[in-house]
């Protein structure tokens, strides 16, 4: 082996070349040299270990000029031809194993010489003194020419070093000296798996942190699902949620994903939007609505822009944040698109009636602009809708949401399978280390009624007390939990229908249990803190039971729980009595045994009650502008009418009347064709319209035909519960135009009076007045006045159409006669301008002349 | 029947066209087509209907009628017309006491036609006449 070495390096001059090394580069094979003469010398460690320690530097630099080959490979690299190689595995037999050994830790090199850090303070300076700018190219021009074993030359590339040689040398002498009984690669390894084991801890350390932590954390956080495949619950409402989502997805990624199957492609508009552009999700608390939009979401590669509960919900944050974030695609930093989550929006305030609401605001966004505002050039204000919005609610019937209702899909949460519930109860039982019955699980998810998130916590709270997860157990812990939250057609149903076996069976309730039912029910009706409401829904619902009774005793009594508890709560709000207040339940709770009854149909939520008020708020309406009318009309008659303005006066007497007066029989025929009587009739309703201020009011109604609408609408009372007072002609669309026409010609009149009446009055004043004329004094009792200058009016008419016949279109016919007459004047005239004896008439239009041959014969 | 024409082109013509007309030949015809009718009142004997004039720089013949000035142009006839005079005969001066009877005038020698004009060119009158405010023009103009 020396002697294939001494082959190798066979130049006896740089074998012999000793220890002095300049900064030359020659030195790498020098350096190599001494080395193996120690080697020789019998120093077999010592010459291991600094060839080892050379094959360190070595591969050291190799690394640091960045060959990236494993160490084996650079060795070779140093010599230039292929055969070398054996040489140099020839004579390096002992360095090998720890060359591999290094070559075996090169890949974390980088790591590993960081983490030697304080080892390489020791080694000499070279290596750190040697800085990478100082470095040459990969190949230097300098290199060492070497014969090898069979006489081929071999060039060994030099090293780019330029540490002194003495320095190392010695500082190696005391290091190795230390060393001897630990190889380095042994001490390399330990360090490196120091390092690593350190490593290990450190990253381990923030785990364990976190994991204490957590436990301080909600388990529903921990449990979360991460993933779609991780939910919980009905598939195919989960698939049903990521379709719609899917359904943006050619308008959002503008492509379209692998088509397994055809989506409903043809419910998409020009952006390829879904028909609905909402998508409300409805359901009970705690099964996971939150989390399988937030899971969708992130899913179909959306960033979630969520406003809920503890957000402002007002009218403004639709126009300051949503519009923008939902316009601008995506959040500030992100590739993904924005998808707007709303969460638990039935609790959005201002949704109901006024048009500035938050939902009302959201249903705007959905809307597609008309087209020529677009046109119009100005900068476009409104940008359709371009991202999904998914709504989520506990109550689908809540009034906020009726806007959003029609134009949202619409997802019901059911309540998930109960066994997996409780398997994965189960799991999380087995995970946080609590001991667990299986049946107080499933007890525990039948009080929860499938409620996920509340089994958790309940769970949580058990563990926290370090107890047992038995039945007794959770029914104590859940004591307080459902009562919270208790809808209000929940509680109806509760008192119109038995408890279904099973609940009861979950509630743990037996036969006698059942059959006690006050207080149960009484606590139902008053956890869910509206007992008002709550007895309308029943004042509304118990007459529509069909209960075969031949008395009627049911509702009888029925109606007298109830008179009994409006008295108590009419008493209880009018003389502040609020100790009242606990017995109201109690006065609703005989629905139950009066009108249970297994197998109908669901309580719907009541609405009668608000429907008939918004009624009763608009037929109010109504009637304040007609008594405005006729304070007005007061005014303007010195206070004739002013005692119909009365309320009682007004609705009972003075408005059903009004309707039969102003809707008289008459045809809708040409005002010059109508007969004395009908005329009469007319001329008596203008005025009394006009005197009481009625108008008809020309209107485009939706289907964008012309009607006439009487305003002040007192014509809404005609018809009652649907059916239309049969004494009262409908009035039509010609009729009405007839008399708006008639009404706008006697406002002219009245107006053009009111001009001349100072002019009259003065006139009156000299007592020259005609005494026929009635003076228009204010404080005249006009109530027989109007009529009286109305029939005087209508003959003062009739004689004027007498003496002027007109013809269809109301012109007077005159036209004869002044053809007729007209030459003859003008020539009696003395003509100013003398008439031109002949005038030229021009023809227009084309000339329809027809040319045809003309036998000469006809000239002669 | 045969009817002898005599093309008499050279012939006396009535009189000479005013000097403004010399573009058209001091003795040229040329046919004013109206699109219109003239109304006249009283007898039509004797009445002066208008005056044309000729715009010396545009060429365009104006005429105007009582109120209304009607602005023409000159057109080429596609076919020209040729003007006819019936010869007075002293037999036409004595049949024209019955002329009803076509038997009558076929009886007797057939009327003698002299071709006096032909007729190349026509002032058309096709737009709307413009109404002319002040005093319509009623004097005969000076020839």
């Amino acid at each position: 082996m020396d002697a294939s070495i001494q082959f190798a390096f066979g130049e006896p001059s740089a074998l012999l070349g000793g220890s002095s090394g300049p900064l030359d580069e020659p030195m790498e094979a020098e350096e190599f040299i001494p080395e193996f003469k120690q080697a020789e010398n019998g120093l077999l460690v010592e010459r291991e270990e600094t060839a080892q320690e050379e094959l360190l530097r070595i591969t050291q630099d190799e690394e640091m000029i960045d060959f990236g080959e494993s160490t084996l490979l650079n060795e070779s690299s140093i010599f230039e031809s292929d055969s070398t190689i054996r040489v140099d595995t020839e004579s390096q037999p002992h360095t090998n194993p720890s060359a591999n050994s290094q070559s075996q830790d090169d890949p974390e090199l980088p790591d590993v010489r960081d983490l030697l850090q304080p080892y390489k303070k020791t080694t000499p300076a070279p290596e750190a003194a040697n800085p990478p700018s100082a470095l040459p190219s990969y190949r230097s021009p300098f290199s060492i020419r070497a014969t090898t074993f069979d006489g081929r030359s071999v060039y060994i590339r030099k090293k780019p070093k330029k540490f002194s040689m003495p320095s190392t040398s010695a500082s190696r002498r005391e290091r190795v000296a230390g060393l001897l009984d630990i190889p380095i690669h042994r001490l390399m390894d330990e360090i490196s798996l120091n390092e690593a084991r350190r490593i290990s801890r450190e990253e381990s350390q923030p785990e364990v942190e976190a994991s204490q932590s957590t436990e301080s954390a909600l388990w529903v956080d921990r449990y979360r699902p991460q993933r779609y495949i991780d939910l919980l619950g009905d598939d195919r409402l989960h698939r049903d949620v990521m379709s719609w989502v899917k359904e943006w997805d050619y308008c959002v990624f503008g492509k379209k994903k692998g088509k397994k199957r055809a989506r409903d492609e043809e419910n998409l508009d020009e952006y390829h939007r879904p028909k609905e552009k909402i998508l409300l999700i409805s359901g009970p608390p705690g099964l996971g609505k939150t989390t399988l939009a937030h899971i969708v979401a992130k899913q179909a590669g959306y960033n979630i822009f969520e406003v809920n509960a503890s957000d402002a919900r007002s009218a403004q944050i639709v126009d300051e944040r949503i519009r923008p974030a939902l316009e601008s695609g995506a959040t500030v930093g992100s590739s993904k698109p924005t998808l707007l989550v709303v969460d638990e929006i039935d609790g959005a305030t201002g949704g109901t009636d006024s048009s500035a609401g938050f939902i009302q605001k959201l249903v705007q966004l959905t809307y597609d602009r008309p087209k020529k505002k677009v046109k119009r050039g100005e900068p476009q204000t409104h940008r359709p809708l371009l991202r999904p919005i998914v709504c989520i609610c506990n109550d689908l019937y809540a009034s906020a949401l009726v806007k959003l209702r029609p134009i949202a899909r619409i997802v019901r949460f059911n309540r998930p399978n109960d066994y997996r519930l409780v398997n994965r109860l189960r799991e999380i039982c087995e995970i946080e280390g609590l001991r667990a019955q299986s049946r107080a699980l499933t007890t525990l998810v039948g009080l929860a009624q499938g409620d996920l998130r509340g089994c958790l916590n309940t769970l949580q709270l058990i563990k926290a007390r370090n107890e047992e997860v038995t039945e007794a157990v959770v029914r104590g812990a859940t004591a307080g939990m459902k009562e919270s939250e208790v809808s209000q057609t929940a509680v109806l149903n509760d008192l119109f229908a038995p408890l279904s076996h099973r609940r009861a069976k979950e509630l743990g309730l037996g036969e006698e249990d059942l059959a006690r039912y006050v207080n149960r029910l009484s606590h139902t009706v008053e956890a869910s803190g509206a007992t008002d409401r709550i007895a309308t829904g029943c004042f509304e619902h118990y007459a529509t039971l069909r209960r075969h009774d031949a008395s009627f005793a049911r509702y009888l009594s029925a109606g007298e729980w109830l008179t009994t508890y409006d008295v108590f709560s009419g008493e209880m709000r009018a003389e502040r009595e609020y100790a009242l207040l606990q017995y109201l339940p109690y006065l609703l709770v005989p629905f139950y045994p009066l009108f249970q009854e297994r197998g109908l149909p669901k309580v719907e939520r009541p609405t009668a009650d608000w429907e008939n008020f918004k009624q009763k708020r608009v037929n109010e309406e109504v009637y304040k502008s007609l008594s405005k009318c006729l304070l007005t009309a007061g005014t303007r008659h010195g206070g004739a009418f002013r005692h119909f303005a009365i309320d009682g006066v007004l609705q009972l007497e003075f408005a059903p009347m009004i309707n039969r007066i102003i809707s008289p029989p008459l045809r809708p025929v040409n005002k010059q064709v109508v007969k004395p009587e009908e005329r009469a009739t007319l001329t008596r309703l203008v005025d009394i319209m006009v005197a009481l201020e009625l108008r008809f009011v020309q209107e485009r109604a939706e289907d964008g035909q012309l009607m006439y609408r009487l305003d002040p609408p007192v014509d809404a009372f005609v018809t009652y519960d649907g059916k239309r007072a049969a004494d009262i002609t409908v009035s039509r669309y010609a009729t009405r135009h007839l008399v708006a026409a008639e009404i706008d010609a006697q406002l002219i009149t009245k107006q053009a009076e009111a001009m001349d009446r100072p002019k009259a009055i003065a006139h009156a004043f000299f007592g020259d007045g005609d005494p026929d004329e009635p003076v228009g004094g204010e404080g005249k009792l006009m109530a027989a006045d109007p009529i009286a200058r109305a029939t005087k009016r209508a003959r003062h008419e009739q004689v004027l159409e007498e003496k002027v016949p007109t013809d269809f279109f109301g012109r007077p016919i005159l036209a004869k006669k002044t053809s007729a007459n007209k030459p003859a004047s003008r020539s009696a005239k003395p003509p100013p301008p003398p008439k031109p004896a002949v005038s030229y008439r021009f023809n227009e239009g084309n000339s329809a002349a027809v040319r045809k041959p003309v036998k000469v014969s006809a000239f002669l | 029947m045969i009817i002898p024409i005599n093309v008499n082109i050279a012939g006396p013509s009535t009189r000479s066209l005013p000097p403004t007309f010399a573009q058209y030949g001091t003795d040229e015809v040329v046919l004013v087509e109206l699109q219109g009718a003239l109304e006249v009142e009283g007898s039509s004997e004797g009445q002066f209907v208008g005056k044309l004039t000729v715009d010396s720089d545009s060429k365009k013949p104006t005429l105007r009628i009582g109120h209304h000035l009607l602005e023409g142009k000159l057109v080429n006839l596609n076919k020209p017309f040729a003007v006819m005079h019936k010869q007075a005969r002293p037999e036409d001066v004595e049949q024209e006491s019955d002329r009803n009877s076509p038997f009558a005038t076929e009886s007797s020698t057939p009327p003698q036609w002299d071709i006096i004009a032909v007729v190349k060119r026509k002032m058309v009158f096709a737009k709307r006449p413009m109404p002319i405010v002040g005093r319509p023009v009623t004097t005969e103009p000076p020839v």
